[in-house]
């Protein structure tokens, strides 16, 4: 098991990555509805039209984690500190070179109201204004508190969308914003069974393995795959 | 006192590893199990069943439809819900012009009932890989447990980390390897990171396999998702930008 080193202060240039990540300040609450920057490019039947595209990982989560820079303590604000540290995004001691601290600048409240609607300009016929208002403000974790916009995507199953919300410093709920179809579907979140992410630098490892999981293969990428190679090598010690 | 063969099938090609017998007729069972289910579910055949339902030719209900397709049918059903929606196979533009295409979920099942099948043959050693999708059972040629290499996300001929089990073990990856990082964020201009690819380990191929779908889809936020599945799956994702971001329980089935 890969162990996380808790008090080891992350490394700057993951927390620099997260920043880039969100496209925002540490920390910062959604952009207004109808800013340009918030507003898609209409797309009704996107679904089918679009180029198909990977998953963006939503910043959300991880933007608030550069506001903490080490560890995301979910306490609730009248919580005892034994019960944080659920929901973690830590490094392996082994990609955390042990430097400078994280700056923590979201500790001032935040007070701006605002809709938290960021498409409205294309869905707001079909898209019910559910967590309309977002008040932010900082708690006892640190995590300002507010509903997080993640980026869009458009792939074969859809434009996807995900949205967090925090609450008292927890992450309270996670949604899923589809569009051009506007369904908003929630999925609650059972703080209790929140699992600690652990993030670290991929790297290649050895190749002894006896099979590979991997992306569908077609039979064309099969013949380059590393998984033909070991079937070459296994078909030649065994019976068929 | 093993077999091994490597079938292309189903728009991909299938390894199968029998460890603890030499008998062929197993192959040929599987061989023909899996060519059956091409038949039936594929939607790139004019007269596939799958094919006939999207095009309304066929019902559910009809006697033509088989016990394997109405149980394909109500897992997608109830991964649909599971999901919210997000694993939707009648929602997908399909190879013969309908918006029905249950690939996503039955490349992993077939694998799934493959591995049941050897089961009930008294199997215990085995491992099928279907594209990607690999069902392992027992341990592997030398008695060691297996190990299943994770596709390095843009070096095909690597493994980015690897995992090991023993007994009923499921690995599904999911991912777009040659896209990622050019993908620039339309409101800020910056590229943006996702996903690159998702890889769910748990007891059962078939839900697995979706499962990897949506949490590729979802990104790293999606193992919050995939932690509250019940029947003790774990995941992780590895980002563009070359993050491997995983629960513990995932990390658990990783070796040292």
């Amino acid at each position: 098991m890969k162990d996380a080193d808790m008090n080891a202060p992350i490394d700057p240039l993951l927390q620099q990555r997260l920043a880039q990540l969100s496209g925002r300040r540490p920390g910062s609450p959604l952009p207004p509805p109808n800013s340009p920057s918030a507003a898609k490019p209409a797309a009704k039947t996107g679904r089918r039209a679009k180029p198909a595209r990977m998953a963006k990982m939503s910043a959300l989560a991880i933007s608030a984690t550069t506001t903490l820079g080490l560890t995301m303590a979910f306490a609730h604000q009248d919580a005892a500190p034994e019960s944080s540290g659920l929901l973690t995004l830590a490094t392996t001691p082994a990609t955390t070179p042990a430097t400078t601290p994280a700056t923590t600048p979201a500790t001032t409240p935040a007070t701006t109201t605002q809709p938290a609607e960021a498409t409205a300009s294309t869905t707001a016929a079909t898209v019910a204004p559910t967590t309309t208002v977002v008040t932010t403000s900082a708690t006892s974790s640190g995590i300002v508190d507010g509903t997080y916009l993640g980026a869009s995507d458009s792939n074969r199953w859809g434009t996807v969308q995900v949205q967090t919300v925090y609450s008292g410093g927890q992450l309270v709920d996670v949604q899923i914003l589809r569009y051009p179809d506007g369904e908003r579907k929630s999925v609650r979140i059972n703080e209790s069974a929140l699992p600690r992410l652990i993030s670290e630098a991929v790297s290649v490892q050895s190749a002894d393995v006896n099979t590979v999981s991997g992306a569908t293969y077609t039979s064309d990428s099969y013949r380059i795959s590393l998984q033909s190679a070991i079937d070459a090598a296994t078909a030649a010690s065994s019976s068929s | 006192m093993s077999l091994h063969h490597v079938e292309a099938v189903m728009g991909t090609s299938i390894s199968i590893d029998i460890v603890d017998s030499h008998d062929r007729s197993l192959i040929d069972e599987l061989v023909a199990w899996f060519h059956e289910v091409d038949e039936v579910f594929s939607p790139y055949k004019e007269t596939s069943v799958i094919t006939r339902l999207g095009r309304g030719e066929l019902a559910p209900t009809d006697a033509d439809v088989s016990d394997d397709v109405r149980e394909v049918l109500q897992r997608c059903g109830e991964l649909s819900e599971a999901t919210d929606g997000l694993f939707d196979v009648w929602s997908l533009p399909s190879p013969n012009g309908t918006r029905f295409d249950p690939c996503g979920y039955v490349k992993g099942w077939s694998v799934q009932r493959a591995a049941r099948l050897l089961d009930c043959r008294g199997v215990m050693d085995y491992c099928i890989n279907a594209g990607g999708d690999v069902a392992v059972g027992g341990v592997s040629h030398d008695g060691t447990p297996w190990r299943v290499g994770v596709r390095h996300p843009t070096d095909p001929t690597a493994v980015a980390f690897v995992l090991e089990g023993s007994g009923p073990m499921a690995v599904a990856t999911s991912g777009s390897y040659e896209r990622g990082a050019h993908i620039v964020d339309p409101r800020t201009g910056r590229p943006t990171s996702g996903a690159s690819s998702a890889t769910v380990v748990g007891p059962d191929i078939a839900d697995a396999d979706a499962y990897a779908t949506v949490l590729f889809l979802m990104g790293t936020e999606g193992l919050y998702w995939l932690a509250q599945q019940p029947g003790h799956f774990s995941g992780c994702v590895i980002t563009a930008d070359g993050q491997l971001v995983a629960t513990e329980a995932f990390n658990a089935h990783r070796t040292a």
